[in-house]
Order: structure tokens, then sequence, then C-alpha cells
């Protein structure tokens, strides 16, 4: 629904507002495709969450049961699709890890992370699920893309 | 503690996963190629996979034949082809369908959409990996 079509079909009730055109909707960001900072298409927003002060994050969804909290300030602009200036390092579990000699470690179970914010710690690289992980802090890591290579070797 | 192996056989290359610099899995080693007069190893072959064409990759863009994987040093850019391209604001401009290069620089992509061609320089592009997004007031050049 257009914003003309909006306003047409809302009468508004209120002694301040007289345009609701230059109002957001819900609707506006639900649905829309999230864009993280490399350009992959990492999910589409499910969820707005606001407070009495205005709009807070956004909850994405990148798989049928993988939901995340991206706050507001991570991104650059929704208009056509949300566009995030980040790469979120939850993303990571999953990816595969590689060490400097090509050696395959496993892949990421877990992330470490300072608190809820972006920057990452460590990772943690199980090569099967009962495997004992290995815990490979974040100075070690090289390439961090479509797969993790590190800078150094693991035995 | 074991002393690395120096020289390694076919079988310590073939069949094993080629790694871009990126950290994607191009595919498998299915082949090596010798030079007969110098006899020695020029190249090799990624198996892509169902539909998609193999890839020759010389010796001079193969960074380290690892234990379990080979590490390439060059991005093939037909890795880009089909990308989606989107401005600063996410508006989708097209698909990639060409990708110009310049000593295995990228200097410009050619985009499609519909009838539509048009090339974009790689000054005007913020980003080119998991999809291209370009930079703001970015120009579009005639194909």
């Amino acid at each position: 629904m257009d914003k003309t079509t909006k306003e047409k079909q809302i009468p508004i009730v209120s002694d301040k507002e007289k345009n609701v055109l230059k109002f957001e909707s819900m609707r506006d960001y639900v649905g829309k495709q999230v864009v993280s900072k490399s350009g992959e298409q990492i999910g589409t927003i499910v969820d707005v969450l606001f407070t009495d002060k205005g709009v807070k994050g956004i909850v994405v969804a990148s798989g049928p049961f993988s939901r995340f909290y991206v706050d507001l300030s991570f991104f650059s602009t929704i208009s056509d699709k949300a566009m995030l200036t980040i790469n979120p390092v939850i993303l990571l579990v999953g990816k595969e890890v590689f060490d400097s000699d090509g050696k395959k470690l496993g892949r990421v179970s877990t992330i470490k992370r300072k608190g809820n914010s972006n920057d990452l710690e460590a990772v943690v690289v199980k090569k099967r699920i009962y495997s004992k992980g290995i815990q490979i802090p974040a100075s070690d890591i090289d390439v961090m893309k479509k797969n993790i290579i590190l800078n150094t070797t693991y035995k | 503690m074991g002393v690395k192996r120096k020289v390694i056989t076919s079988d310590d290359i073939l069949g094993k996963d080629a790694v871009d610099p990126d950290g994607q899995i191009l595919g498998v080693i299915t082949k090596l190629h010798i030079d007969k007069d110098s006899k020695q190893l020029v190249g090799i072959t990624i198996d892509q996979g169902f539909m998609k064409p193999n890839l020759f990759f010389g010796l001079k863009y193969i960074k380290n034949f690892g234990v379990d994987t080979v590490f390439l040093s060059k991005i093939p850019t037909e890795k880009y082809i089909g990308l989606d391209v989107l401005d600063e604001k996410g508006k989708f401009i097209g698909s990639v369908k060409k990708v110009t290069t310049k000593r295995n620089k990228v200097t410009s992509i050619e985009v499609h959409r519909g009838m539509r061609k048009f090339s974009i320089a790689s000054s005007d592009i913020q980003e080119i990996s998991e999809g291209v997004i370009l930079k703001p007031n970015y120009k579009i050049g005639e194909v």
C-alpha cells in the first residue's frame, strides 16, 4: 500500500498531525530483505522493536529457526532493502575453518563476543557435534568471509 | 614433531578442495597440467560441480598446497557473474553479466537489467563480494 492510499483510506484523528505521509509504517519495514556489508542477503525483517522514544532495532530472520536483533544504528538505510553497515559475526556459526596449512579444523559451533556487540573475541570450532571444541581467538583469524581462514596452524 | 614433506604426489592434490582468498570452496581438483618440455606443473583444473564450467588455475595463482585443501591467491571473476547489483539504498540495479579485469583487478562490470545493458567502473563500486553494492552518485557508462 503506498502512502497516498494510506492517507486516503485512513481518516486522521489528531489535534497535532495533519499529514501522516511523513510517518513510516511498520509494513514498510516488515518483509524487507536485509543485506550485509559484503552484499550478502542475510535474511528478512520480521519485527520492529520500539520504545516510546522511537524505533530501537529490528529483528531479522536468517532461517526458519534463526532470529536475531540488530540495533538501528547498524543500518545505513532502509529503503528498497535494509542495508547493514556490518557483517554480523553471529552468522559465522556453521562456517568451515581452515588453518594456514590448509587443514580443515571443523565448523564454528559457537562464537564469543564482547557482550552483545559485533566485536568477535573467539570462535569455538568442532569437527563433530559431540567432539571437544577448540577455541580460536579472533587474532588468529585471517579471512572471515564465506569461510574462515586462519593465519596460523593448529594441531 | 613431524617433518613437513617438500615433495608431494598427485594423490596429495587430486580430489582436494580448492579454496579462494574469500574462503569459498570453488570445487574439487580433478586434473594436474604438466608441461611436456619443461616437465613442470603448470596448473590445475577445478571441477565446480553440476552445470558449472571447469576452472583452470595457473601455477602462479596457487598460494599453497595444504593438508586438506589447496589455497588459491586469486578470486575467479566468473564468481561475480550473476550477482545482484544494488545501489547504496538497496535498490536493484541489475545483474553482473561480464567482468573486465586488468592485471587481476576488476576495472569494470557489465550489468544487465532486462534489455538494458550498461557498465559501471570499479571506482563506483563500494563492495564486491557476496553481492555488488555501488557508491552513492555512481555513474553508468554505455556498453
